[in-house]
C-alpha cells in the first residue's frame, strides 16, 4: 500500500508501531475484526485490524478554510 | 476568498448530495453501481466512498492534479470538474488546548478539507499499467479462476478456524453452499461446473462467516437482510477481479433501502467485509500471479519496458517488506537483486550513450573563464 491519498482517503488513523492491533491474516475468520488504522512503514503503510474503531479527538474547528488546496 | 459561511454551505452541500444518491440505491442496477465504487475504493472511509459516487459514479481511479502528474505522467484536461473527497485535517495541540479539549491525546482533528481529485477518465497522458490489470485480464481465464478458487479455499482451511468442503450439488436441496454458524463450517457444490459460480459462492458464504457467524457483531440481522449483504460482497470481490458472472440477484435493497440509518449500517458494514476479502483474494492473486510470472521472469527481463521493469521492483520491495516467511524473503530478495541490475544495467548503457551524443558536456572547462581576468 504505496498510495497517501488512500490513506488520507480512509480518514482512518495512522500509527508507527503495530501495538495490539493485528494484520489482515491473523483476522481473516473472525468476522469482529475490521480495519480501524494504518501502520506507517519506511515505504509505505499496512492496514491494521481490530474489532473497535480507533477514537480521534475531534478539536472545536479552529480554521477550515483550505479552498484551493491541491491534492 | 469565499467567506466561512459559503464554505460551511458548501461543505453541507456536497454532503447532503451524497446522502440523496445514498437514499436513491432503491433498484439493484444503482445499487451494482455503488457496489462498483465500493470495489473500486474499498480502503476509503464510507463517506468518501460515499461521496465519489454520488459525484462520479463511474469513477475508477482517482488522483490529485499535481499526483497525476508527477506519480503517473499524465495531465489532467482542461476544464475538468473534480472530485471531492472529505480529508480530515490533524493538528497537534498545544497544552493550553489539551487542557481546554480535557485530553492527553497529542493531536486531534481540527476540522475536514475537501481536496478536489480527478478520474482517471479526465486525464490523458501516458496509459496507466499495473500489476493488477495484468493479472485481471489472465483472471478472466477459466483455469485462473479455478486456481484462485482453490487458494483461497486452502488459505482458509489452514489458516483460519473456518472449514471449507465440499459436497455433491444434489444434497444441497438446490442452494449452492452455505454456511454453519455453529460448526464455523462452509459447505459448498463442489460439482458446480462453473468456477466462477463455484467461487462467488465461496465468496457468499465467507461473507456469512464475517457478518453473520458467531463471533461476529451482525448475526441477529433479519434473513433476506443478510443474504442480500452477503450477495454484495460477492458481488464486490467478483468485481474486484474482473470477473462477471452475469447473474446477480440484489433485490432485497428495496426492502431496507428506506431507512437512513439502516442503509448506512448495512452498506458500511458490507464495505467492511468486501475491503478483507478484497485485500485477501488480492493477496491470493498475487501469489498466483509472481508464480507465473516466475517461470518468464528470466528471458523477460530483457524485453520489458523500463515502466514495467519498475513496476515490479516496486511491487517486489513490497513483497520483500510484507513477507514473513524468510525463506520467501529470500526469493523475492534475489529477484529483487536481478532487477535491479538490469535497472542499473539499462541506466549506464543510456548514461555512455547520451555522453557519447554530448561529447562537450564531459569536457573539463579547460579555459578558465575570460571574464574573471578583467
Amino acid at each position: 500500500m504505496d498510495n497517501e491519498l488512500t490513506v488520507i482517503g480512509s480518514e482512518l488513523p495512522v500509527l508507527q508501531a503495530k501495538g495490539t492491533y493485528k494484520y489482515l491474516k491473523e483476522t481473516t475468520g473472525n468476522g469482529a475484526y475490521y480495519q480501524v488504522a494504518w501502520q506507517k512503514l519506511a515505504d509505505g503503510y499496512i492496514a491494521l485490524y481490530g474489532t473497535t474503531p480507533i477514537q480521534i479527538n475531534v478539536a472545536p474547528i479552529l480554521n477550515d478554510i483550505f479552498e484551493d488546496e491541491e491534492g | 476568498m469565499p467567506s466561512k459561511s459559503d464554505v460551511k454551505a458548501w461543505k453541507a452541500k456536497l454532503v447532503a448530495q451524497a446522502e440523496q444518491q445514498i437514499l436513491k440505491l432503491t433498484d439493484s442496477d444503482r445499487f451494482k453501481q455503488y457496489l462498483n465504487t465500493l470495489a473500486k475504493f474499498h480502503h476509503y472511509s464510507a463517506r468518501n466512498i460515499d461521496l465519489i459516487y454520488a459525484q462520479n459514479p463511474q469513477a475508477t481511479q482517482v488522483a490529485g492534479f499535481k499526483q497525476w502528474q508527477t506519480a503517473f505522467n499524465r495531465t489532467v484536461k482542461r476544464g475538468a470538474k473534480s472530485i471531492r473527497i472529505a480529508a480530515p485535517i490533524i493538528k497537534k495541540l498545544t497544552p493550553a488546548e489539551q487542557k481546554r479539549l480535557d485530553t492527553t491525546d497529542e493531536r486531534a482533528i481540527v476540522g475536514y478539507r475537501y481536496l478536489p481529485v480527478f478520474d482517471v477518465s479526465q486525464t490523458s497522458g501516458e496509459p496507466v499499467l499495473s500489476a493488477k490489470d495484468f493479472v485481471k485480464e489472465n483472471l478472466a481465464d477459466h483455469q485462473n479462476v479455478t486456481s484462485l478458487y482453490n487458494a483461497f479455499k486452502d488459505y482458509l482451511n489452514q489458516q483460519t478456524d473456518l472449514q471449507v468442503s465440499e459436497v455433491p450439488l444434489a444434497t444441497l436441496n438446490g442452494a449452492k453452499g452455505y454456511f454453519q454458524p455453529s460448526t464455523n463450517e462452509i459447505v459448498i457444490g463442489g460439482d458446480e461446473p462453473n468456477n466462477a459460480l463455484k467461487l462467488k459462492t465461496l465468496y457468499h458464504e465467507y461473507a456469512h462467516s464475517q457478518l453473520h457467524g458467531l463471533k461476529s457483531a451482525f448475526k441477529d440481522r433479519p434473513r433476506a437482510y443478510q443474504e442480500t449483504q452477503a450477495e454484495a460482497v460477492a458481488y464486490v470481490a467478483m468485481q474486484n477481479i474482473g470477473v462477471d458472472t452475469g447473474n446477480y440477484s440484489l433485490g432485497y435493497v428495496a426492502t431496507w433501502a428506506k431507512d437512513k440509518a439502516v442503509i448506512h449500517s448495512a452498506l458500511s458494514e458490507i464495505q467492511q467485509v468486501s475491503n478483507k476479502v478484497i485485500e485477501l483474494s488480492d493477496g491470493l492473486t498475487k501469489q498466483l500471479g509472481l508464480q507465473e510470472a516466475q517461470k518468464d521472469l528470466e528471458h523477460d527481463l530483457k524485453k520489458l519496458s523500463t515502466h514495467d521493469l519498475n513496476k515490479s521492483y516496486q511491487s517486489l520491495q513490497q513483497q520483500v517488506q510484507q513477507t514473513t516467511n524468510s525463506q520467501q524473503k529470500a526469493q523475492f530478495k534475489n529477484q529483487l537483486h536481478e532487477i535491479h541490475e538490469e535497472i542499473s544495467n539499462r541506466t549506464q548503457k543510456q548514461l555512455q550513450a547520451f555522453a557519447k551524443k554530448n561529447p562537450e558536456i564531459k569536457q573539463p572547462d579547460s579555459e578558465p573563464d575570460q571574464s574573471l581576468k578583467r
